[in-house]
């Protein structure tokens, strides 16, 4: 190099402005209640509360107003325009591989939270070496609507029991990482899953003491997410 | 004998709110297992310029639809039907992107047999190829280069515009300001600049290659650059731009992203620094 000149900077060339700020919109699924899923819009807003406070990988979404109320604003996963594929059967093992770690985050929060649907609700990127995006979406069946009735759901949550009995990742996760998280589930404060689970106010039908009664629910089976996940790694790790 | 065909055409939908779609893929099932074809694939080989071609959106959405090309073939490993039929379901619930926008049966019979034959025939008769612009085809070409030249592996190679800024030891004042289309930087940096001649006016390519030739005389003269690794990329070089090109020949290297030893050569360049 010349004597007579330095590199004072190397940079992608960028827009004007620090931040380079610009107007954008962007696209989410917006759910809402109904007579099928009457307490859709609480499951998704507080298994995503709960998932960011554990740091499970999950779709980012937000409670929104419309003309019928309160809904839920699932963000979509993608480029503009583009969405990405939800996850077929024969990439399960595949993702699984790709993301071991998220992969085993998600079947025990899946556990934790008795969502028995986890069916092919991931995005993943398999291909996009440099852009890694693994999130779970959809969680409208777990929590209150475990079964057909809320009272019931909470019941069964505080109930040492599985729940989960098919996911696209049994067989496919290492007892190493599901221990893991199950443990940290366990170890968080009760204090915590109450923040997540109570609103300090009804949403749409879901009353304030039914919100107390999920997280006393979840309280309890956190303690015993451990024991469950170890009870179980028979049918966890077992291919179906 | 004939045979019978159930097939669904998968179309990409930009706009939801127009809801006019590009017919880009056909899914079937048949004999116990997936079978697709969608465009821009042939055999292994990706070529994404077709579905950039479609709008700005899916130009900016090349990404993701290499990520969709995965799901496809994923789903010709699919052997069970209930399987296939909820994956179909669930493109059928979109309303914008990739959608499951009709489904039929064919009926074929005369040299039509087998089931890849059929598949071809349907993806011919359904889904338009569209034409590829010169700088879209220099594009994809110049990504595929970069691949297997094996560069776009390297930590330190820029895979964007940058922006290299120098100042003179003696006047801190005095900036020169050096932009390539890509850079390796390093110990010893290799400077890329693209320059695009199919369907490019003589004018605009004039000006074009004055910028760029004032870029290459600064990075050498700053020292940033030696010429030898100042790289002039661009793709069909005829008779007629020679003259101009030959502007080029003390302070750059030009490579024709075309020709097949082009990805040999940067490999050989960035190995040559290290």
């Amino acid at each position: 190099m010349s004597a007579n000149y330095k590199i004072r900077s190397i940079r992608k060339k960028s827009l004007p402005g620090v931040t380079a700020p610009v107007a954008c919109s962007l696209d989410a699924i917006l759910k809402f209640d109904s007579a099928e899923s009457p307490y859709c819009v609480y499951s998704e807003l507080v298994a995503l509360r709960l998932a960011q406070t554990f740091h499970i990988p999950v779709a980012s979404g937000v409670l929104t107003m419309t003309g019928s109320g309160e809904a839920y604003a699932s963000i979509e996963l993608g480029s503009p325009g583009l969405r990405l594929p939800d996850l077929s059967p024969p990439q399960y093992a595949n993702a699984a591989s790709h993301y071991a770690e998220e992969a085993a985050a998600l079947v025990v929060f899946d556990i934790f939270i008795g969502n028995w649907d986890r069916g092919s609700n991931i995005k993943t990127s398999l291909v996009t070496s440099h852009l890694p995006i693994f999130q779970g979406f959809d969680h409208e069946h777990g929590l209150l609507a475990v079964e057909s009735e809320p009272l019931k759901s909470i019941e069964r949550l505080a109930r040492q029991e599985l729940i989960v009995q098919n996911h696209p990742f049994f067989g496919h996760i290492s007892h190493t990482f599901a221990t893991k998280w199950a443990e940290r589930i366990s170890q968080s404060q009760d204090e915590m899953i109450r923040e997540c689970c109570e609103l300090k106010r009804p949403l749409r039908t879901v009353t304030t003491d039914m919100q107390a009664n999920l997280a006393n629910a979840l309280c309890m089976r956190k303690q015993v997410l451990p024991r469950i996940i170890s009870d179980n790694m028979k049918i966890i790790r077992s291919w179906r | 004998m004939a045979l019978s065909l159930h097939f669904h055409i998968v179309q990409y939908i930009d706009d939801p709110f127009l809801s006019e779609g590009r017919n880009v893929a056909v899914l079937a099932f048949h004999n116990g297992r997936g079978h697709y074809r969608a465009l821009g694939v042939e055999g292994s080989r990706l070529i994404p310029g077709y579905f950039k071609s479609l709008s700005p959106k899916a130009h900016d959405s090349e990404w993701a639809y290499r990520e969709w090309i995965s799901w496809f073939r994923s789903i010709s490993n699919i052997r069970v039907v209930e399987q296939f039929d909820e994956a179909v379901a669930r493109l059928e619930n979109n309303n914008s992107g990739m959608v499951a926008a009709s489904e039929g049966v064919v009926e074929l019979a005369d040299g039509y047999l087998e089931v890849s034959d059929a598949m071809d025939y349907l993806f011919k008769r359904l889904v338009r190829i569209p034409k590829i612009s010169p700088a879209l085809a220099f594009e994809d070409r110049l990504a595929e280069v970069f691949w297997q030249a094996e560069i776009i592996f390297n930590e330190n190679f820029m895979n964007e515009v940058v922006e290299v800024e120098m100042i003179s030891e003696e006047d801190e004042s005095e900036v020169v300001r050096l932009e390539f289309s890509h850079l390796l930087t390093g110990y010893r940096p290799i400077g890329f600049n693209t320059l695009v001649l199919m369907g490019a006016t003589q004018k605009s390519i004039s000006a074009q290659a004055r910028r760029i030739s004032t870029t290459f005389k600064n990075a050498i003269r700053t020292g940033y650059l030696q010429p030898d690794r100042c790289v002039l990329l661009c793709g069909g070089v005829k008779e007629k731009h020679r003259d101009m090109l030959a502007q080029f020949s003390d302070i750059a290297v030009v490579m024709d992203i075309f020709e097949k030893s082009t990805a040999h050569k940067i490999n050989r360049l960035m190995w040559i620094g290290t």
